[in-house]
């Protein structure tokens, strides 16, 4: 289950890429921006900002409940059966998943092979995390590879060894989150331990692959980590990039469409100049290369 | 000018808006402008050539004149011209413009009605082109205004040998003459009149400019923007101040080694640009620089850097760049450029040299000709000194095609019957598809035909001794350059609204012939009632993703098919007067104007609204990203279509920011030089800061967005381009 596959992604590994998203999370990132991507299994979306009140889905099933001239969207009796998107005229309903084939993810990303081969770009799977469908992953890895097209992987590393090391034949970078050293505050921001996920990371890296790690930088999250990020980055061997990736808001409407609150609707976005000073403090901690978008 | 530009520049930018001119000068414009047209009107025997070039000299001989101390470019003529509002006509173009309509009727009557038979139903739109004119400022800045004029008199004194005293031969060569006497006591009066300042500098340059050819940057500078005005004066608008790295180099190594410092030649620069910027002369000013020659070798020189450095330092968006690209361009001139561009100054157009190259070696014209092209307006190629190719003479909306094929060759908003009478029980998408061809066959064969046979009558409509007098060949043969003297007199056909086309052809494919869920009589009534009721059919029909832009095969194979016939039938057809047709896909506004007056389309379109621009994918259509929309133009052969085909691309400045990001831009635009695309442009703006100009106009007043060939003020756009922008943003990733 893919819920996207995006052309022309500049932030996600070399040159000009294709990025697929697989659907399906361990991790429940406050600031994600792709809250789409948690669940493994289809999603209505509904912006009610976009509902003509045209009542067109209401006699299809029981999520759609007419209210005197208004729709009202029931979530709760949302099986995602997609009848009422084909009847939507303003664009308000939209299926977040899609059920592809190997072959039909690999062919709608390879698209842009012209733009991937002539910018030293390629294919990244993204997420969601990708590898909690490492089968689909590899089917698709393979045929990305039988075209000589470069392949990264976006992980945030919550998964089995196995499914590294089922990945691994296949992937040419990694691009590797670190939201926090300090598992307290790893498990305040993500709900989940990031034992495995540092263990995962030293792995890698041991195997010799480059990994451009990740570090999104959120305000009173996960704004202390910095220093101990660069440490335990610093003794990582194959690190070609440590990326500061600014906290953006721009996924609130976002949690609207899924009937969900907004998360850190108190957190600022951090300005131009304080991701420059975290980059230079990253640098100051003897960190050769760390850069931002 | 000793005077550092910076200090200045506030009192010279909006120098044009704020001119005030000196009444003891000449006489005011309205006044100017009532004895103009007596001059142009009144009954004559002289040949028009001649009454033309009275009256432009009594217009340079009584126009007022405001000398400004704080440019060297000093000078300004009072032409009666709003340079506020994007205008163009000067008062003496305001005299001669009723002659058009006149030649028009008394000439090409049965033609005439047709002609505004089509226009009324927004198919077509045809002109005698005066207004894409590139001089050749080779020949120009050789012999100077004294030097031309000489030319002009040693020229008519040979052909007055052979010659019938009214020839038209000579009679070209008087009106030429008439109008360099008046040039030339134009250029003594203002040097007069500048004695009256302390401008030292500025009274010499003039004074020379009167008797000589510029020797100094600063003069070929000034002569630039004289001639520019010259030709504006009269019916013409230079439309490219040529390849000026190449054509100024040899001026400024001859002033350093006079010992002019590096600061006063940038100043100069700086001075000259903002003169341009000022002025807001309709669709920017434009010039060309680097480029290849025959063989591949990159002409990119010193001048070509410090050209662009300069404009990028100075913020501006007029004059505008055509940056001439090719495989060998020097790698810093491509990244310094696509980095002004990722910046939102957007007023850098990308030419293919490849691309270019090709279009003129189909019309069997050889690279060492071709090689000196540069562009014209927007984006159309013309060989400088060798080539006329009336840039717009024709621009046809498409989409009327499809109206008249589904309806026997009616046009639906008037009734009027102003296409094919073809059949209407249609029973296959093929002969659907067939009887649209043969709508485009018959409005573009009477369109080329009505525009060949106007052109026998342009001297007649327009004499154009000012630009016809940058050619040796209209100067030694004593031909307006009308009469097509060059060596290439080739013509244009520029074909638009072609994404809504396909789009709509695709719907009727699917939707009536495919699926089988609405008839052929039904589409009928359902455009004829603008979709009133379908609203349902409608949203499907629009969501449905097979449009054109978006790398599918069924609607860029349909557009293939277009293209292919339209190339075949036209590209580089022989005319009767000599010269080739040439063809572009550029529609500037009339992807709008053509819209109001075409009613409700297949792909979901509803009447009186936009049709698609340019290339572009119909509004809003081109979901697949940017990399689908050049995949789906890459597909063309742009060999066919020398005349313009842009790439209009679309960028959130998150898509370029960065070093990653100016790298993966600097890739997107080798990927599409390398694959032939023609010309791209565009522009890198978040939808969000258009939302928000629209919201407060106040806060962005100088927000600019990439129009077609040339920018606008964002908030100075109707809301209905405005929104247009603002859906492209959002579907394109802005």
């Amino acid at each position: 289950m893919i819920f996207a596959i995006k052309p022309f992604e500049i932030h996600d590994g070399d040159g000009i890429r294709t990025t697929v998203f697989f659907k399906g999370c361990p991790l429940r990132c406050q600031w994600c921006h792709n809250p789409e991507s948690w669940s493994p299994k289809k999603e209505l979306l509904f912006d009610a900002e976009l509902c003509r009140d045209c009542l067109k889905c209401v006699s299809l099933c029981d999520a759609h409940i007419q209210s005197g001239t208004s729709h009202l969207f029931e979530r709760k009796n949302c099986t995602a059966c997609e009848k009422c998107v084909s009847v939507c005229p303003s664009g308000a309903l939209e299926i977040a998943g899609m059920e592809l084939s190997a072959e039909e993810i690999a062919e709608e990303a390879l698209k842009d092979e012209l733009f991937m081969k002539g910018s030293g770009g390629g294919v990244t799977f993204s997420g969601g995390e990708p590898l909690m469908q490492v089968d689909l992953c590899v089917d698709v890895a393979r045929r990305i590879k039988a075209r000589g097209v470069n392949l990264a992987i976006d992980t945030c590393g919550a998964v089995p060894r196995s499914a590294i090391d089922q990945i691994l034949p296949f992937v040419d970078t990694f691009l590797f989150d670190i939201k926090a050293i300090d598992e307290q505050t790893h498990v305040a921001c993500t709900g989940v331990s990031n034992k495995q996920i540092l263990e995962n990371l030293r792995y890698v890296d041991s195997l010799g692959i480059p990994i451009e790690i990740r570090y999104p930088y959120v305000p009173t999250m996960n704004d202390m980590e910095d220093e101990r990020i660069a440490c335990f980055v610093k003794d990582l061997k194959h690190v070609t990039c440590l990326r500061v990736l600014p906290y953006h808001s721009y996924a609130e409407r976002k949690y609207a469409r899924m009937g969900l609150p907004y998360p850190l609707p108190n957190v600022p976005v951090p300005t131009k100049e304080e991701i420059s000073a975290v980059v230079e403090k990253l640098k100051k901690c003897g960190l050769a290369n760390v850069s931002t978008f | 000018m000793k005077q550092p530009f910076f200090a200045n520049r506030p009192l010279i930018e909006n120098e044009f808006e704020q001119a005030i001119f000196d009444p003891s000068t000449g006489i005011s414009p309205d006044e100017l402008l009532l004895t103009l047209k007596e001059m142009c009107d009144a009954p004559t025997d002289e040949a028009r050539p001649i009454v033309f070039a009275k009256a432009f000299a009594y217009l340079l001989d009584n126009v007022q004149l405001q000398i400004n101390e704080h440019t060297p470019f000093s000078v300004k003529f009072n032409l009666g011209i709003d340079y506020t509002e994007f205008a163009t006509k000067s008062i003496l173009q305001i005299a001669v413009s009723p002659q058009k309509s006149r030649v028009r009727a008394e000439k090409l009557p049965q033609e005439y009605a047709q002609y505004r038979n089509f226009a009324s139903v927004g198919l077509d739109w045809m002109m005698v082109d005066f207004t894409h004119t590139v001089p050749n400022w080779d020949y120009l800045l050789k012999y100077g205004f004294a030097g031309i004029l000489q030319n002009a008199r040693d020229s008519r004194e040979k052909l007055s040998a052979t010659e019938a005293p009214q020839s038209e031969r000579l009679v070209f060569l008087d009106s030429v003459i008439l109008c360099y006497e008046a040039i030339i006591r134009l250029l003594e009066r203002i040097y007069a009149y500048s004695l009256r300042f302390d401008l030292p500098e500025f009274s010499k340059c003039i004074k020379n400019l009167s008797t000589r050819p510029p020797e100094t940057l600063y003069e070929v500078m000034m002569f630039s923007v004289l001639y520019l005005y010259f030709e504006e004066a009269g019916v013409e608008r230079a439309r490219s101040l040529g390849p000026i790295d190449r054509l100024y180099l040899p001026y400024l190594e001859a002033d350093r080694k006079r010992g002019m410092a590096e600061e006063e030649i940038q100043d100069l620069f700086r001075y000259y640009f903002i003169h341009f910027t000022a002025a807001k002369r309709f669709a920017e000013q434009p010039f060309t620089i680097c480029g290849s020659d025959k063989d591949g070798k990159d002409l990119t020189c010193e001048l070509s850097h410090m050209i662009l450095d300069i404009y990028d330092e100075m913020d501006i968006y007029d004059p505008k760049i055509h940056l001439r690209c090719h495989k060998a361009l020097d790698e810093r001139i491509l990244k310094k450029a696509a980095r002004i561009i990722s910046d939102g100054h957007n007023s850098i157009c990308l030419i293919n040299d490849e691309a270019v190259y090709r279009g003129y070696e189909r019309l069997g014209i050889p690279r060492e000709e071709s090689q000196n092209y540069v562009i014209s307006g927007c984006y159309e190629p013309i060989i400088m000194g060798r080539e006329e190719a009336e840039i717009c003479a024709m621009r046809f909306n498409t989409v009327k095609c499809v109206e008249f094929a589904l309806n026997g060759g009616k046009d639906i908003m008037t009734g009027i019957r102003a296409g094919l009478a073809s059949k209407t029980d249609i029973e296959s998408f093929d002969e659907l598809f067939e009887i649209f061809l043969q709508q485009l066959d018959y409005c573009t064969d009477f369109a080329l035909d009505f525009i060949e046979k106007q052109g026998r009558y342009s001297t007649l409509i327009n004499p154009s001794p000012i630009y016809s007098s940058s050619f040796a060949e209209c100067i030694e043969n004593g031909k307006d350059v009308h009469e097509y003297p060059l060596a290439y007199n080739n013509l244009s056909l520029k074909h638009h609204g072609l994404a809504t086309t396909v789009d709509s052809l695709v719907a009727v494919k699917k939707f009536v012939f495919d699926n089988k869920e609405v008839s052929l009589e039904e589409i009928r009534q359902i455009l004829a009632h603008d979709w009133q009721g379908y609203e349902e059919l409608q949203a499907r029909i629009t969501s449905n993703t097979e449009k054109y832009g978006n790398n599918r095969p069924l609607p860029d194979q349909i557009m293939s098919d277009i293209l292919e016939h339209i190339a075949d039938r036209y590209c580089g057809k022989e005319l009767a007067r000599g010269g080739k047709v040439r063809l572009g896909l550029d529609s500037v506004y009339h992807c709008i104007k053509h819209g109001e007056k075409t009613s409700a389309t297949p792909n979901g379109r509803n009447a009186t609204t936009p049709i698609s621009k340019n290339l572009c994918a119909t509004d809003g259509m081109d979901r697949g990203g940017i990399t689908a929309y050049m995949q789906s133009l890459l597909k063309i052969d742009f060999s066919a279509f020398l005349d313009g085909a842009p790439f209009d691309f679309m960028l959130h400045p998150s898509a370029v920011e960065g070093e990653k990001g100016l790298d993966d831009f600097v890739s997107l635009i080798k990927i599409f030089l390398s694959c032939g695309g023609f010309a791209m442009q565009g522009n890198v703006v978040g939808g969000e800061t258009l939302k928000a100009a629209q919201l407060h106009p106040e806060k962005y007043a100088t927000l600019q967005v990439r129009v077609c060939g040339w920018n606008e003020y964002f908030v100075k756009l109707s809301k209905l381009k405005q929104d247009m922008f603002i859906r492209q943003c959002e579907v394109m990733g802005g």
